[in-house]
Parts: C-alpha cells; structure tokens; sequence
C-alpha cells in the first residue's frame, strides 16, 4: 500500500506517531514497516524542514493526541548529527512538548504528562549516527541489486569527481545516477516513490536495513 | 470592500494588548451531556467536534449561567424545535419531562452546576434543582381549589449566584401555565443561531443602536462585506417595522429578508455585537449561510468590531474553511487571544471531554493541514 498522499492530516490512531522530517525518510519507515511486518506507528511526511516547526507546533492540536505514547522523529544527519539534532530538538521544545537531550533516547518530562519524543537520525549503525543522508543508508541496497549498473556509476563518479563532496552529496549523486541508470523512463523519479517495492529498485530486505528495522520493532517496549 | 480586505492585524486592534474576555472559564456538572467539564475561553474562541458532542450545549450553558429567569430555558426549547405548547397532563412525570433533557442521563435527582468566571464582574453561578423548594399541587381546577385527583411535585429551581447575592427561580404552574419570576440582572450575552435569527429582533436590535446615533457602524459593518448596500432603514412592511435595505441599481429599497440568507446571518451577528458591548456574543454554526469567499473578510470585520466594542466570540462550526479563515486572521498578534475548544467524545456511552488548544498551536495546526475538527 502506498504511502497516503499529504492533504488533511487524520485523527492520530495509533499510540506511538513517527514523523520523516522528509518524504524519502516518511516513505523509508512507512515501507520498512509494511515489508517487515512492524506495527504500532502512524507515519507521516512533514512534508521537509521548512514544514517541521508548523507540524511538530500544531500537532497538539489534533483529535487523538491524548491517546499517543511517543513521536518519533526521523531526519537525515545531513552530515552532522549533533547539529541536525539540535535544530529538531530546539523545535520540540518551542513547541511545549518533552524533548530528548540526545538523539536515539527518550525525552520526558513529568511536568508534561506522559508523552515522550524521540529523534531517530539516519544513517546510522544501530548504536550511532553516522555522517551522510537518507541515500547513504539506502545506496548498499540500491548498488547490489542493480549491480549491472555499478561499474558504470564508478567511471562516472571518478570522472565527476564525486569522492571530493562530503559524505551527504556524494551518496545522493550516487544513488541518483544509479536510479537514473535503472529508472529511465522518470529520471527523476523521487525517492518516496523509488522506495516502493512496487518498483523493484531499493529492496528492502537488505541487511543493511536490519538496524532500522530492529530499532523500530523494539522501539515501543522501551518506553 | 478593498479596505476591508487589507486590514492589518493592528487595523483590527491587535495592537491593543488589553485581551478582554467577559467569561474566562466554566465549569460544569450534569448539564445535558456532560458529566463533569471545565475549561477556559479566549477572547476568539472557536468550538469544534463531530455531531453529538455538546457543542450548542456547551453554549447553552453559557446562556443559562448569562440570564436571571427561567423563561430563558424554554426559548432555548423552542429553539431545539420543541413546541412553543407544553401541555401538562396532570402527573409528576409530565412536568419533569419538560426539564428531564437538561440533566445529565436524564437524571433529575442529581443538580445542575454551572460557573462561569468574569475578571470584571466575578463568578456566576447557577444550580438547577428540585431540591429545597415548597412543593405545588397539580392539577388545579377552574375554582383554583385543589382537584380530588392532584398530587404533589416539588418545582424546578434555578438559582442564581454572583459576588452581589443570590435570586432564586422556581418555575410553578398556575392554571395550567407555567409562571416563573425573574431576577432583574444578567449578564450581556446574546445567542446567535439559525432558530434565533428573525427579522423583527433584528428590527429591534438596529432601533436601539439607531437612537444612540450608532446605526452608521452598522452599515458600514455591511457594506464592508456587501459593497452594493448603499443603504439601510427600518420601514414598515405590512404593518411591521422591517429592516429594508437599498441595493445599489434598485429604484425602491427591499426589505432584507428577501436577500442573502448570508447577509441576515451576518447582519444578526453585527447588531449582536454591537448591542452587547462589554460583554459576548455566542454563535452556534457561524459559517451557516455564508459564501466561502466571504468567509475572511467576514470573520475580520467581526474580529474588528469585538475588539472596538470590547465584546467576546464564542462560536461553533464545522467548516474547515471557517477554521481556515481564523488561522489567517488570527495571526501572530492576534493569536495570544484565541483558542480552539474541541469536544471529543470516546464512545457514545461516555460523556465528552473538552480539549483547549492555544491558537499558536492551532495556527500551526492548520498550516500543516491537519484536521483539527
């Protein structure tokens, strides 16, 4: 099932409501999930970062906010965790909801009821964030299972240079060639709909998912 | 027209730091729906929830707490569309059934509280009950001797309270009609909804302000929405004062009920503000009737002469784009003095709660589309 298109926002049903700071993080989750068999969330795209203070400030706002245990926040590192953290935390907080003092833990605060937030940064190794994007994540599932394209993306990104951009910029060069490469017909075929199993260009039951997916499925039994 | 469009938040007094609400909070028990409530109110508050949550319940309490004689509960009846002829047929029951609908489960045994908190004039309080009173015999024959078949009821007492005392209602029945006295105080508030819109209250409403040299606001409140009104006066239509109006390209002015029912509606809620100042009006549905278009710039016209007459908007509404309109017009300046109360209700058993939302969420809640009805 795809994800829901953007547009009025629903009553929040589940207990716990996980928000891709960006499309690509909310269809990553959102398809991981349905792949894996993980339940329990409801997810949404922010729709990007611009969008991040309106929907994090308004989200108390809706019916069914009362019944939620947790929101987690998915967001790219974007090559610095420490900062990528602080802005998302600085918008929790201005928000009046409980804010965590690190990424991949719990914030609750007493005074505020029994709601906790939780920022999920991505890449990372399961234990910490890693420097990169969405696409550094995704890139090992994409390059071995469109591995006749690789030796091709190679001599491109020698010729491009591509080892010369940061981490970030680098891997969402690669993927997108990559993508282009084995999606001609939308070259620019946007990553929440790439990551479609429907598509047939990202799997998902790559291992190198396995820490997201562990993360997710425990998630709800630590708090 | 124009003008009006452009209104700043400053054009229409957010400015004026001074936030004046004429009721800052109720608190409620065992009033038709709910069990046990309370929450608070901003200047602008906007009241929202599926059908069946207590929305015009919840103004109606405020009406009842804002009055001094019983008489107002059976308007609130007719207005639920019970008939104006309540007939008694003579049993304690047929009495009761006429209040049974305002007690929470229909429970009678148990009182009715209602407060409400003014910062100006204090707390006002009502209690409804059977409780205390002398009790009355029904039937009563023509002789007004008592009938071999009467029996005995305790009437129905509404008392209220504020910081200067207390007057105490009952609502007994005397040759088979009920009398009730009342007390002379209350609170300015008046109910604006589709039953309690009529021509001649308007009528009524726009000669008061019309002797006190205000009719000129009025006009000009319409023709900020309505730029064909070059005019209006109260003539008289079959022998009834009627608002008539005169439209720009008409020889003769029409009487105003044959216009826009969205023009009556707005007009109801234009001389309601106006004649309740320093204190509130409710409107239940306010968008009912209304082009939505039109809803932005009616909203900031509305918001403006609350703020110019000091006078609080409590109003309910189901419409998305209402809510769109309020988020606009109540911006970063304005939104200090808004909220949005949602009733939710769990399941059909239970009673509803309130959700108070500030309007800075509320804002941000919209500009992220989420429904928040």
């Amino acid at each position: 099932m795809p994800l829901p298109p953007r547009g009025l926002q629903a009553d929040i049903r589940e207990d716990f409501l996980l928000l891709g700071e960006g499309s690509g993080d909310a269809a990553l989750v959102h398809y991981l999930c349905e792949t894996r068999n993980i339940t329990g969330y409801q997810i949404e795209d922010v729709g990007g970062n611009s969008k991040f203070k309106d929907y994090i400030g308004g989200v108390a706002s809706r019916p069914g906010f009362h019944r939620l245990r947790g929101i987690i926040i998915v967001a790219d590192c974007d090559n610095g965790a420490v900062s990528a953290f602080d802005s998302i935390r600085k918008q929790i907080k201005k928000a009046s909801l409980p804010y965590p003092e690190n990424p991949f833990e719990w914030g609750r605060r007493p005074n505020l009821g029994t709601l906790a937030t939780y920022v999920l940064l991505i890449p990372f190794n399961g234990n910490q964030a890693l420097s990169g994007a969405l696409e550094t994540l995704l890139l090992p599932s994409a390059m071995q299972h469109l591995s006749q394209y690789v030796s091709c993306l190679e001599i491109w990104a020698t010729c491009a240079n591509i080892s010369s951009l940061d981490a970030s910029h680098r891997d969402k060069s690669r993927l997108r060639a990559l993508l282009t490469a084995a999606h001609p017909e939308d070259p620019n075929l946007g990553l929440q709909y790439a990551l479609s199993p429907t598509k047939n260009l990202i799997p998902l039951d790559h291992s190198c998912f396995d820490p997201l997916a562990d993360l997710l499925r425990s998630l709800p039994s630590t708090l | 027209m124009a003008l009006l469009e452009n209104l700043s938040a400053d054009d229409i007094g957010a400015s004026v730091e001074r936030d004046y609400v004429m009721i800052s909070s109720i608190q409620m028990r065992n009033f038709r729906c709910f069990e046990n409530i309370e929450t608070k109110f901003k200047r602008f508050t906007f009241i929202v929830g599926k059908s069946g949550t207590g929305k015009t319940a919840l103004l109606e309490a405020l009406f009842l707490a804002s009055g001094g004689n019983p008489e107002i509960y059976f308007r609130l009846r007719r207005w639920r569309g019970f008939s104006e002829n309540i007939e008694l047929t003579g049993t304690r029951d047929s009495y009761e059934s006429v209040f049974r609908d305002l007690f929470y489960n229909f429970n009678q045994q148990a009182g009715i509280y209602i407060r409400t908190e003014d910062p100006d004039r204090g707390f006002r309080k009502l209690e409804i009950s059977y409780e205390g009173g002398a009790t009355l015999d029904l039937p009563l024959n023509a002789t007004g001797t008592q009938a071999e078949d009467s029996f005995t009821v305790t009437p129905i007492t509404f008392k209220w309270e504020t910081p200067k005392g207390f007057k105490s209602a009952k609502v007994e029945v005397v040759e088979n009609r009920f009398r009730m006295v009342g007390t002379k105080e209350v609170s300015p508030m008046v109910f604006v909804s589709p039953q309690t819109q009529n021509a001649r209250q308007n009528a009524v409403k726009y000669s008061e302000l019309s002797r006190k040299n205000d009719a000129d606001r009025v006009l000009e409140a319409l023709q900020g929405v309505f730029p064909d009104v070059e005019g209006m006066a109260l003539e008289f239509s079959s022998g009834e004062p009627m608002l008539h109006v005169a439209l720009r390209g008409l020889q003769e002015k029409l009487p105003l009920v044959l216009l826009s029912g969205g023009m009556n509606k707005y007009l109801s809620i234009i001389l309601a503000i106006l004649t309740a100042r320093r204190g509130a009006v409710i409107v239940d549905e306010i968008e009912n009737a209304f082009y939505y278009e039109n809803l932005p710039l009616i909203l900031r016209t509305i918001v403006k002469l609350c703020r110019e007459t000091e006078t609080q908007l409590i109003a309910t509404t189901h419409s998305y784009e209402f809510l769109q309109s309020v988020a606009d017009v109540m911006d970063e300046k304005l939104e200090d003095q808004s909220a949005l109360l949602r009733l939710e209700q769990g399941n059909p058993s239970e009673p509803p709660q309130i959700r108070y939302i500030p309007g800075s969420s509320y804002r941000s809640a919209i500009a992220s589309t989420f429904e928040v009805r």
